[in-house]
């Protein structure tokens, strides 16, 4: 029982962590502001290949820590110069001690920039651990978990390839935690990696130019 | 960072246009939350108010239209008095609480143009002083349209003047003709319409500003938006041109054209919004409070609570007063009043029930409401034939000012709605629903489940609406909607669902239909009439082996509300409330199980009863009056009585009902109420089969009392100690008549329910809307022959619910919703009896409602984000319910011989994803 309550108080405090990680900042932006133009700015998409290290709790017994790889598809929107919100899809594969584990997850994703390109990462969302012993022929059922899920991380994008106005390519280094609680087992899995992110930049008409810039001749279907 | 770019510096040295420059500032008055009412000069009732924008006020709901206070003549233009040419000029005038002209901007193009009417009718207007409009007695800021006439005295000819440069010329050079040579007309060779980016709706007053400044000699010109968004200008010269617009709330719009010689440009601008908020729609002002509680949440608000998945009456369960109810069950549990005492209404027609599959979808899809207003106890008299609440969806009044609609696409089901205007004075509207449960589900099941779907488990619904109002004073309404659920199981084994049911199909339907009239009569010497007509059918089904029953019932009622206002101080209401019922069926059942009888595995095994009725007739006339009298200010009272006749069970009550608010100070009320409050019996509780024809009908006082505290404009504080003593409710009892027949029933059973409600309301205003509401209570009752009270089957000493929705830049809302509940009571199985012959162990049972299953907690998340296209908006939602995943309680569960007990859990975590195309 005490676990439980542990398990709700760290729930509670990720969710009441995000809230609180998007009310202030989503307040500043209500009048039209237009932007000066920037490479991190306007919709991202990113896949990212991480290292992986999983943690299992397992009715009590510590499982791990097992080795493996993870991936994720991240797909959102910067929207203030700040903050970010979008949508993650996260998988992982881990083995150790003659066992695997696998997780996926789907997850709201929030980002703070809190200098420059270095910016904190947060996810709440769906996620699925589970746990596998290849050599156990009686292991009939699923182990693992499946429920709620928590992420906390760090990146820092790098801008890569041509310059652009706004937005561009960026490799992105990232550290992230995971977490997967569940009725009798819990995981914790660590990442780092690089995402490949795809900043698209503003419409020009949101972007705070010089009358050079801004009267552009419009494209046919611009 | 700059706000906007700056404009090039030749933008400066702009010249006049042919709509005056100052009425261009009549943009500012545009922005999206300013209440706007139309009128046309003279100043008339504000019932000609033509369609709605995001953003506006109907009229109607004005209290006081502003009155012009001080008039300012404008100089005739000479041009126009040479030519002895009358003209109206149709302005848009901002008006402020304050009564003063903020900006005044040109709502028609005047014809003929270019003499300069626009002008003078634009300055003097901004000398003009108004009486503010009202709304609930406090002046709010609003925008009309006025029609200023330009009318020559009669006078004797005289010969025409010599021709002068127009005030209008054409922008690009001054006419270098002499005097003496021929005027030429200006040519328009540059249009366009303005509009809203992805609602396509024009934008009225706004700037236009086109520049070149690439030349030796830079110029620009401005031209102000029309009503329907159309600019123009005259004579620009060829070449390039730079196109600037910039609207408050608007992001710029920027562009180029080439314009070429003998060529008219015409080109269409879509101007993107900074933020397309949902909550521009909101209606600002809603009918006055007269009851003592009323909840009004409006479809803007219902749109994005997070834990409905997009389901507008999802959201009843998050109100003050309201316990949580089982999962799936439908039930709506107000004051601790039995979900059968709370009354269903659309638009004030009753209909039997507002959601599909018991809960699982409302039948009411967002596109055709408007609000949703909920009394948990003390309403008016004009509600009636119920003891607990009363819920009443309000549908949208149709104003539409182009085609429109949306398509909804969710993991439940897909919905489709469209509008259109009907000439200027109306709309029509259709709606409709799908589900596709049922693929869902056949997909999912396991191939040795052992069922067979034969009718998936599906819903439909469908909605027309047309509205016409020919005249200010007339204004009609027609509303159809109906709704059908069913599903239908074969079992491969029968004996897996029951060893006591014969065959193997299990099904059930439940489909109704409305179609509901309204007149409303507005005269304007403060008589009103509402008449309405409804007409219905609703038939459910139910079959299950040797069990089954099928009822159809044709329901018709009407009603008609007459008020009338004298003076400022005594409003008095008149009303008819008759309904018509008649029922067909036929069942074969055990006796269902009622409140407070636990539910025993052996239900199923009482002995069947059987009943058939062929076109039963019953009805039930019903009167109202309300009197409002306002004795001083802030003070309202409401003596009212209704009177309700029971053809059914032979009885009629007069129900005296009493409520008045008092406003103390400008930030504090005080309210309270009292009223009697009936309904007659269910229906099987008085057939001669399954219950007792000689019962009566069920009873309760309501009392009320409490404060409301407004600290600011958009916080609103709520505090309700209520009372409700119930009498009359009927009781299952083992007595006999003096016939030495089972009674089954009587009219003995008593309750009480009181409690403290609290609600903190936050209306949408820094990105933010949301409520807290928090109910302590307790609601128990007497059954016939009991010795004590027991506790309700629904009763939840605290009921939390906390809600709340963020907006944010870039189209993007994030929403959240907090729940907590006690848990419901629960009837304890303290020992068990083997019975042999059916080799089956029966519970026996503790106290009733004597336990408690845990308490309830969840927390639901919903994010949304909307793409604006060129013509329709695109939405993307992810509402996760349960977010921490809490294993939720919703009952307890037995093992064989009932010597273990396990909680049976609710949903677990669940994401639900939809997708929205407004168009």
């Amino acid at each position: 029982m005490r676990v439980h309550r542990r398990f709700l108080v760290i729930h509670l405090g990720l969710i009441v962590a995000a809230l609180l990680a998007l009310a202030p900042r989503a307040a500043r932006a209500q009048a039209v502001d237009l932007e000066p133009p920037r490479r991190r700015q306007g919709y991202y998409l990113s896949f990212g290949l991480y290292g992986a290290a999983q943690q299992a709790f397992e009715k009590g017994d510590s499982l791990g820590p097992w080795v493996g790889y993870g991936y994720a598809l991240r797909a959102g929107q910067l929207i203030t110069r700040r903050f970010s919100l979008g949508f993650a899809i996260e998988a992982s594969a881990t083995r150790g001690d003659g066992q695997k584990g696998s997780s996926t997850a789907l997850a709201l994703e929030a980002g703070f920039a809190i200098a420059g390109n270095l910016a904190l990462r947060g996810g709440v969302g769906v996620g699925f651990m589970q746990l596998k012993n290849p050599n156990d022929p009686m292991e009939s059922a699923l182990r693992g978990a499946g429920g709620s899920y928590f992420a906390l991380g760090a990146s820092y994008d790098l801008p890569v390839g041509q310059k652009r106005l706004t937005g561009g390519l960026a490799l992105t280094p990232v550290v992230q935690a995971r977490y997967i609680p569940g009725s009798d087992t819990t995981g914790i899995i660590m990442f780092v990696g690089v995402d490949l992110s795809y900043w698209t930049g503003l419409p020009l008409n949101q972007l705070d130019l010089p009358p050079g810039e801004a009267w552009r001749v419009r494209k046919p279907g611009e | 960072m700059k706000r906007r770019s700056a404009p090039p510096s030749s933008i400066a040295n702009r010249r006049l246009s042919f709509l005056a420059v100052a009425g261009a500032v009549a943009l500012a008055g545009v922005a999206a939350r300013t209440a706007r009412a139309q009128m046309i000069e003279p100043p008339r009732p504000p019932t000609e108010a033509p369609p709605r924008a995001p953003g506006e006020l109907d009229a109607s709901k004005l209290s006081k239209v502003p009155k012009l206070k001080k008039f300012v003549e404008a100089e005739y233009p000479k041009e126009a008095v040479e030519k002895g040419i009358s003209a109206d000029v149709v302005l848009l005038i901002s008006i402020s609480a304050q009564g003063k002209v903020d900006s005044v901007g040109i709502a028609e193009p005047v014809d003929p143009p270019g003499l300069g009417f626009e002008e003078a009718a634009t300055i003097a207007a901004q000398q003009f002083e108004f009486e503010p409009a009202e709304v609930d007695g406090k002046p709010i800021a609003v925008q009309i349209s006025y029609r200023y006439h330009f009318k020559l005295a009669p006078r004797s000819p005289t010969p025409p003047a010599p021709a002068e440069p127009s005030p209008a010329a054409p922008a690009t050079a001054a006419p270098a003709a002499a005097p003496t040579a021929p005027k030429r007309e200006p040519v328009v060779n540059f249009s366009g319409q303005l509009r809203e980016r992805g609602t396509r709706l024009p934008m009225a007053g706004v700037l236009v500003t086109v520049f070149r400044d690439d030349g030796p000699a830079a110029v620009g010109f401005e031209a102000s938006a029309d009503a329907t968004g159309a600019f123009r200008f005259f004579d620009l010269a060829p070449g390039g041109w730079k196109i600037l617009i910039e609207a408050p709330g608007y992001f710029p719009f920027r562009t180029a054209e080439e314009i070429h010689a003998g060529e008219a440009t015409k080109v269409v601008y879509y101007v993107e919004k900074g933020t397309y908020n949902p909550f521009d729609v909101t209606v600002t002002a809603t009918r006055p409070r007269k009851e003592v509680s009323r909840t009004v949440i409006t479809s803007a608000e219902i749109d994005k609570v997070p834990g409905t998945a997009g389901d507008p009456l999802a959201v009843i369960q998050n109100l003050a007063g309201v316990a949580r109810a089982p999962l799936l069950s439908g039930l709506v549990i107000v004051r601790g009043s039995a979900p059968e005492d709370t009354q269903y209404f659309l638009d004030g027609a009753s209909i039997p029930l507002i959601y599909h599959f018991g809960g699982l979808r409302s039948v009411v899809p967002i596109g055709i409401m408007d609000s949703l207003e909920f009394y948990p106890g003390n309403f008016s008299p004009t509600y009636g034939r119920a003891i607990g609440g009363v819920i009443d969806v309000q549908v949208k009044r149709l104003q539409p000012k182009k085609v429109s609609g949306y398509a909804d696409v969710s993991i439940l089901d897909t919905s489709l709605y469209l509008e259109a205007p009907l000439g200027n004075k109306g709309g029509v509207a259709i709606a409709g629903r799908r589900s596709y449960l049922g693929t869902v589900l056949d997909a999912t099941l396991p191939s040795d489940a052992g069922i067979n779907l034969t009718v998936v488990p599906r819903y439909y619904d469908y909605q027309a609406i047309a509205n016409y109002r020919p005249a200010p004073a007339h204004d009609l309404r027609a509303f159809f909607i109906g709704s059908d659920d069913r599903f239908s199981v074969l079992f491969a084994d029968p004996g897996d669902f029951s060893t006591q049911v014969t065959g193997n199909s299990f099904s059930a339907f439940s489909t109704f239909y409305r179609s509901i009239l309204t007149y409303r009569y507005l005269p304007g010497n403060g008589f009103e009439n509402l008449a309405q007509v409804s007409q219905g059918r609703n038939e459910f089904g139910f079959s299950l082996g040797q069990l089954f029953l099928d009822i159809n019932i044709y329901s018709s009622q009407l009603r008609d509300t007459a008020r009338k206002t004298f003076g400022d101080r005594i409003a008095a209401m008149l009303g008819l409330d008759v309904a018509f019922y008649q029922a067909t069926g036929v069942v074969r059942l055990p006796p269902p199980p009622k409140e407070g009888q636990p539910m025993q595995p052996t239900d199923g095994l009482k002995p069947s009863l059987s009943t058939q009725f062929d076109k039963v007739p019953y009805w039930s006339p019903g009167a109202f009056a309300e009197v409002e009298l306002k004795p001083w200010k802030g003070m309202l009272i409401l003596p009212g009585v209704r009177y309700d006749y029971f053809q059914r069970v032979h009885e009629g009550i007069l129900q005296p009902r009493f409520t008045m608010r008092d406003q103390l100070a400008e930030r504090w009320t005080v309210k309270g109420g009292v009223g009697l409050f009936t309904q007659e019996p269910q229906f099987d509780e008085t057939d001669s089969h399954f219950g007792n024809p000689n019962l009566k009908s069920e009873r309760a006082i309501h009392y009320s009392v409490g404060a409301e505290y407004k600290p600011r404009p958009f916080l609103t504080l709520d505090a309700t100690l209520f009372y409700k003593d119930m009498s009359h409710l009927v009781s299952p009892t083992a007595a006999a008549d003096a016939s030495g027949n089972p009674k089954r029933y009587d009219n003995t059973g008593t309750g009480r329910a009181y409690g403290f409600e609290i609600i903190a309301r936050h209306d949408f205003t820094h990105n933010f809307a949301g409520w807290l509401t928090y109910t302590l209570s307790r609601s128990t009752r007497h059954d016939s022959g009991a010795t004590e009270d027991r506790l309700f089957d629904f009763d939840q000493t605290h009921i939390v619910n906390v809600v709340g929705t963020y907006t944010l830049p870039r189209n993007w809302s994030v929403g959240g919703r907090f729940r907590y509940g006690t848990g419901n009571p629960t009837t304890p199985i303290v020992g068990r009896v083997y019975d042999a012959s059916r080799d089956e162990y029966d519970p026996i049972y503790g106290k009733l409602n004597a336990a408690r299953v845990p308490s309830f907690n969840q927390l639901d998340l919903r994010v949304d984000k909307r793409w604006i296209y060129q013509s329709f908006m695109l939405d993307f939602y992810l509402d996760v319910q349960n977010i921490y995943n809490r294993a939720n309680p919703e009952g307890q569960a037995y093992n064989y011989n009932f010597s273990k007990t396990q909680i049976q859990q609710g949903l677990p975590i669940l994401p639900i994803v939809g997708v929205r195309v407004d168009f």
